[in-house]
């Protein structure tokens, strides 16, 4: 390891990890920004936006604060193939468990005034 | 392939890239990210699987947006804290890297306070994990209305035998065993009995939806059941207008028959009998038309049956203008409320919240896990404050801070998923 070389990066990583906590508290605020104001087509793309933005935020934190970026090869081997794993248990639950409300009847969806409205309701009897 | 080429490949490393104590926490690590991966990925399948209506808002659950907020600015100050501390310790500086654990510790602390008052507010509104029965149903059906009967009755029959001993009931108690039997008579036996003689699905749904968002209210419902109460009071008006009169009129009937029987009592009943039917025939077409075709004998007999008859309506009348008004009790009771009868008399009765159960279970799980894991987090900065915080500790710090960092993550992904979904 190369320890003039390692001096150097280690400099800069002062200012390096104050930017990082600063994009970290704007991407917390981007997140509530993202849940208050619904400019949104549908629910499922505001719910993918909350998960890209969690994505970024533990990217840089895993980046920078734990320095993965400045680690060697093996942190390929300690990472991916946990990662790999984990996402690929919650993948085989999605027939089952992702897509079970598909048969759901609407009775069981209580889905709100929509639905509701087309109904007899409201109706006299 | 040759054998000394086999033989160089061979060759003992016998450094690694990295040092044991960072090996050790990456490969820990390791396995953690499968955990939570694991974990998180399946509430996410959980999540994204529920419509809306299935799943509970944040706001049903008093799950506070801002405490969530405040929670992962909390968790990044903290993660950034250990940082420095790293750093400072690299440097040499074990008073400055004192200092930032100090502030880690402090940080990490304050998370779980407020995680804390969270829990709290969960628990006071009977939202947690429970063995069968749960008190959280998923939907507002018959074996709903059962259970919330029932623990009603059980309720009453604890205050009453409260209300026996010499103590007797606070004002709170007292508000309670009113409140309970006005639920029990106008929200438990009103509805059942609703539900039982209306064929329009919708509205059975309607009126126990209604029933259980009086218990406790949740959002994602549709304006017809929320509205269900005020439209029903509304047909219920002037079906006791007209019950009323009914009362009016059959009670009227029942004066004259039992004239005309008193009547027929005499003995000389052929020579009653045109009197009465004349009198009758004025008053009441319908019954001196009946009593026409029936002989001498009879006659008296008769006049009573259709006397029984009249009577018995006339209590049927009456018990339904009582269920009228013990409804119109209930409604107006639970227009006082603004978050629900559980809230706002501290009861516990059984709550409708759909996917509720699936709800807690995967909230206090996440939840719980990543609070555990913070705890191990506060234990390990405390075991370091102690100590010379210089550069012969950076390793340890480095190693603690790389677990801090985790636990950061996990809450990176919990807050959006708990607080925002």
């Amino acid at each position: 390891m190369n320890l003039a070389n390692e001096k150097h990066v280690e400099q800069s990583h002062s200012s390096t990890f104050l930017k990082v906590f600063v994009a970290l508290c704007v991407l917390t605020l981007i997140s509530i920004v993202i849940a208050t104001v619904n400019i949104f087509p549908s629910q499922t793309v505001q719910w993918i936006a909350f998960l890209g933005v969690a994505v970024v935020k533990a990217a840089l934190v895993v980046a920078y604060f734990m320095h993965l970026r400045w680690e060697k090869y093996w942190k390929y081997f300690l990472t991916l193939p946990a990662l790999i794993l984990g996402f690929l248990l919650a993948a085989s639950l999605v027939p089952d468990i992702g897509w079970r409300s598909d048969s759901y009847s609407q009775q069981r969806i209580d889905a709100g005034p929509d639905v509701a409205a087309n109904e007899s309701g409201t109706e006299k009897k | 392939m040759t054998d000394s080429q086999s033989h160089s490949s061979l060759e003992y490393q016998p450094a690694l890239p990295l040092s044991r104590g960072k090996l050790c926490i990456w490969l820990f690590l390791s396995t953690e990210i499968m955990f939570f991966a694991a974990l998180i990925g399946t509430y996410i399948v959980l999540r994204f699987g529920a419509p809306d209506g299935i799943w509970p808002s944040p706001k049903s659950m008093h799950v506070k947006e801002w405490l969530g907020a405040v929670n992962t600015f909390v968790l990044i100050c903290s993660s950034a804290a250990i940082v420095f501390a790293f750093e400072a310790a690299k440097r040499d500086d074990a008073s400055r890297a004192k200092i930032w654990i100090l502030a880690t510790l402090i940080l990490g602390s304050t998370f779980l306070v407020i995680k804390g008052f969270e829990y709290n507010a969960k628990f006071s509104h009977g939202l947690y994990p429970r063995p069968k029965p749960a008190l959280i149903h998923d939907r507002a059906d018959i074996n709903y209305m059962t259970h919330l009967g029932s623990t009603i009755d059980e309720k009453i029959l604890e205050l009453e035998k409260q209300k026996d001993k010499s103590a007797g009931l606070t004002p709170l108690e007292q508000k309670q065993l009113d409140s309970c039997y006005t639920m029990k008579n106008g929200l438990v036996s009103w509805t059942t009995r609703y539900v039982s003689n209306t064929d329009n699905t919708r509205l059975r749904e309607n009126a126990m939806r209604w029933t259980a968002n009086q218990i406790y209210h949740i959002e994602n419902l549709s304006t017809d059941a929320v509205n269900f109460g005020t439209w029903q009071a509304e047909l219920l008006e002037s079906d006791a207008a007209a019950i009323k009169q009914n009362i009016a009129n059959t009670q009227s009937q029942v004066q004259i028959l039992d004239q005309a029987a008193k009547d027929l009592s005499g003995d000389d009943v052929a020579a009653q009998k045109s009197k009465v039917l004349g009198e009758l025939r004025i008053k009441l077409p319908d019954v001196a038309k009946q009593l026409e075709k029936s002989s001498d004998e009879s006659l008296a007999d008769d006049l009573k049956t259709i006397l029984d008859q009249t009577k018995k309506s006339l209590t049927d009348l009456s018990d339904q203008q009582n269920r009228i008004q013990d409804r119109f009790k209930a409604i107006a009771l639970v227009g006082n409320f603004e978050h629900g009868i559980n809230h706002d008399l501290q009861l516990n009765l059984p709550i409708v919240v759909p996917s509720g159960n699936t709800w807690v279970n995967t909230y206090f799980l996440l939840t719980g896990c990543h609070a555990l894991h913070v705890l191990m987090g506060l234990i390990a900065f405390v075991v370091l404050l102690p100590l010379r915080l210089g550069v012969g500790r950076a390793g340890v710090i480095e190693n603690v801070a790389l677990y801090w960092h985790f636990v950061d993550i996990v809450w990176i992904f919990l807050f959006p998923l708990l607080y925002l979904f």
